[in-house]
């Protein structure tokens, strides 16, 4: 796993924990099909470096994130499931970032947005077991040197 | 559930709760490694309980779970607080202590991550349920913490190897 | 564990809050741990940005808020920055993802809280309480 993806894997973990309130597993090395993830979400930020954060995950992950933030049931968390996993995006990038570019890097995080923008082939990436689901988290910095 | 001592000392085992509005009365759980023990304790109706739990999920083998419900945090909490409201507590009152939840080793040593995944139920749990954690000292390595809660006053008190203090 | 349950904040007045997050999930979170603080509530503001949050600061008496850093239109620093400091000014903490030294220290500097994302809401509660209790400016 490159420095890159460790950093990844630590961010999510804690942001999934601690604020999923979700048990994450062990990384997985065989990736699952797109199709396995369908929520996704990316983040975009500027700053002394620009790149975006993209998170993938399960649809029971997606449907648990809004549950367990809102303490809420089913249906009444479903108005606020893409809400649920852009803060998660964000905050795995913002706990990700300073490890990968250093804490002395002023950085700039837009909104998140729906969806997975184009990736260069650079992407770090890493996938993880999230109870009994999976969440790809992908950084694309153009322009930085594969770790 | 709890075996008594003539000193009102009542040591709660694993997979096992005890709930008392007796003045006197101490309950203790010994040697927590990645178990939880959860401490509960209303200040109005002076009712306490404490929980020695060592798993997280029910759920995760519904045929072993099946009539061993305090062996579970999502379903032994729940019970240690309906035990507790039977002797008069209310959930607004009652104050929630947690000690426990720490990993057997490293990664290879501990890939069930059990304690970790103890704590993220509990929080889990309570939260859904509109409840705070007002003391606790959780997670980290082999490490083995005694929890003892007085029914009388509602201290709780932590004991590890290195230390020892009010929680 | 009874010391510390004795309904916080007891002695104050109820609290004017500001949440200023962009996240409506982040605000609804905080919301909901306030609320289960025990502290006394007044009215609780929310803002989805800093001119946004500017604006409520500017017509409603709060006294407590909680400012995320990374918004559209004006972030949490700036907004503060425009804020300035006075003694009857609200108590601010500030509640970012953002894990940098740099931010931390500029915030520090400022002479707010800094309460880093994700955070339990035991963080909060415990944050809230100690900028409550911080002396006055």
């Amino acid at each position: 796993m490159t420095d890159n993806a460790i950093a990844l894997r630590v961010a999510a973990t804690l942001a999934f924990e601690e604020l999923g309130l979700l048990s994450v597993g062990s990384a997985v090395d065989t990736p699952s099909a797109l199709e396995a993830l369908p929520a996704a979400v990316s983040v975009a930020f500027d700053g002394a470096h620009a790149g975006c954060l993209t998170l993938r995950v399960s649809d029971d992950v997606f449907r648990a994130l809004a549950e367990n933030m809102l303490g809420l049931d089913g249906p009444d968390a479903e108005p606020w499931r893409w809400d649920a996993l852009g803060e998660m995006a964000n905050v795995i990038c913002g706990n990700a970032l300073p490890y990968i570019l250093g804490t002395h890097a002023y950085l700039t995080l837009a909104p998140p947005a729906r969806g997975a923008p184009p990736l260069s082939r650079a992407a770090s990436h890493v996938e993880l077991e999230v109870e009994s689901g999976r969440a790809r988290i992908l950084l694309d910095l153009p322009g930085e040197r594969r770790q | 559930m709890a075996a008594a001592r003539a000193t009102g000392e009542r040591i709660v085992g694993v997979g096992a709760m005890c709930v008392s509005n007796t003045p006197g009365e101490r309950l203790v759980a010994h040697a927590l490694g990645s178990c939880l023990g959860v401490a509960v304790f209303d200040p109005v109706a002076r009712v306490g309980g404490l929980l020695h739990v060592p798993l997280p999920a029910s759920t995760d083998d519904r045929d072993r779970s099946r009539g061993r419900p305090l062996e579970y945090v999502d379903t032994g909490v729940p019970a240690l607080f309906r035990d507790c409201y039977r002797l008069g507590a209310t959930k607004a009152r009652l104050r929630v202590a947690v000690a426990g939840g720490a990993s057997a080793g490293d990664a290879t040593a501990d890939g069930f991550q059990i304690g970790k995944r103890n704590l993220v139920m509990l929080r889990k749990l309570l939260w859904k349920n509109g409840v705070l954690i007002h003391a606790h000292d959780v997670g980290g390595t082999r490490v083995w913490r005694t929890i003892s809660l007085d029914v009388a006053t509602g201290r709780v008190w932590l004991k590890t190897p290195e230390r020892e203090g009010e929680l | 564990m009874i010391d510390r349950a004795e309904a916080p904040g007891a002695d104050r007045g109820p609290l004017c809050v500001l949440v200023v997050d962009d996240s409506r999930v982040m605000r609804a979170m905080i919301i909901r741990t306030l609320r289960l603080t025990g502290l006394s509530l007044g009215t609780v503001h929310e803002a989805a940005d800093g001119l946004a949050g500017l604006d409520i600061l500017e017509t409603e008496p709060v006294t407590l808020a909680l400012v995320d850093i990374n918004m559209p239109r004006l972030s949490g620093l700036d907004m503060l920055a425009r804020l300035g400091r006075s003694a009857t000014g609200p108590r601010v903490i500030v509640v970012s993802s953002d894990g940098s030294d740099a931010r931390a220290s500029q915030v520090l500097q400022m002479g707010h809280g800094f309460l880093h994302k994700p955070f339990a809401p035991e963080d909060l509660r415990d944050a809230v309480l100690r900028a409550l209790d911080a002396p006055g400016r």
